[in-house]
């Protein structure tokens, strides 16, 4: 059980850190003790990483709307992924969004999926995802340019 | 493009936290301890002083060599603990129980915590005698006194 904590903690900090930024601890904590609690209910082992995802993302912005340091904004058009764009301070530019959006932001962006399978760790709809991507670009785009 | 976000970790304290969380039956707790975590860590780690000191049901801890040791109880019992040492971290399990310590840099001090729990279910019933929060938290103020 601690070599798989040891194994699963960088992946857990790295998709919670994105959407509650200062929380970010706090939240890969509580979503790591879901996870441990909840291990004998995950049927299929080969599917542990996205399941640990579902709980840490849905963790994280949980923690993160709980906290009162958050400052959404609203912004115009997101980088193409890889773009030299993204080298600007990240965190500065997360930290004016709202944590659902930092999330479909990091799923796209960290994670690499595609609208649907981030609305479904999301348990949102697929029309939602992609509205809320679109504003968080939006966000992303009005950050630098301001 | 992607180690430009931020990444976060946790410390030793709230791994062994999560860990706790996951022991059925388990107890947890953490003190801080004004002392260095160098100092504490330092005597936490000397198992084969350590473990008898804070443990009450433990008389001798003989570390063997290859991860694992034997500890043996007031009355001649014995057990054969798997344990996994490292800096801050420390988990030690047999067949019927499982705990450890882990510290962390609390400013100028030491956060320490450490969990405790029965692996077999029928013995359950006495985790709060040997495991329980109050027995923890005085395993952890044996570490204060100690290490002052």
């Amino acid at each position: 059980m601690s070599r798989l904590l040891d194994e699963l903690t960088p992946y857990v900090g790295r998709l919670c850190a994105p959407i509650a930024l200062a929380d970010g601890p706090d939240a890969a904590q509580e979503a790591l003790i879901a996870v441990f609690q909840n291990l004998a209910s995950l049927r299929e082992p080969a599917a542990l990483y996205g399941w640990v995802r579902r709980i840490a993302v849905r963790e994280a912005v949980r923690v993160a709307q709980r906290s009162a340091r958050q400052q959404p904004a609203e912004l115009a058009e997101l980088p193409v992924p890889g773009s030299a764009e993204l080298a600007v301070d990240v965190r500065d530019v997360l930290n004016r969004l709202s944590p659902e959006h930092r999330a479909i932001l990091m799923l796209r962006e960290v994670e690499g999926l595609d609208e649907r399978a981030a609305a479904e760790v999301l348990a949102v709809s697929a029309g939602t995802a992609k509205s809320r991507l679109s504003r968080a670009k939006a966000a992303f785009r009005k950050a630098w340019e301001s | 493009m992607t180690n430009q976000w931020p990444v976060t970790d946790l410390d030793a304290v709230q791994r062994m936290r999560v860990l706790a969380s996951a022991l059925p039956g388990g107890g947890f707790a953490r003190l801080h301890i004004d002392a260095p975590v160098e100092r504490v860590w330092a005597y936490i780690a000397d198992l084969e002083r350590s473990i008898p000191e804070l443990i009450g049901f433990i008389r001798r801890f003989e570390l063997l060599g290859d991860g694992t040791a034997v500890a043996r109880g007031p009355v001649r019992n014995r057990g054969r603990f798997d344990v996994e040492l490292r800096d801050g971290w420390c988990v030690m399990q047999d067949r019927f129980v499982v705990g450890g310590f882990a510290a962390a840099a609390d400013g100028d001090g030491t956060l320490l915590a450490v969990c405790g729990a029965v692996r077999t279910p029928g013995l359950r019933r006495i985790v709060p005698l040997v495991l329980g929060r109050r027995t923890l938290v005085g395993v952890l103020e044996r570490v204060r006194r100690a290490t002052a």
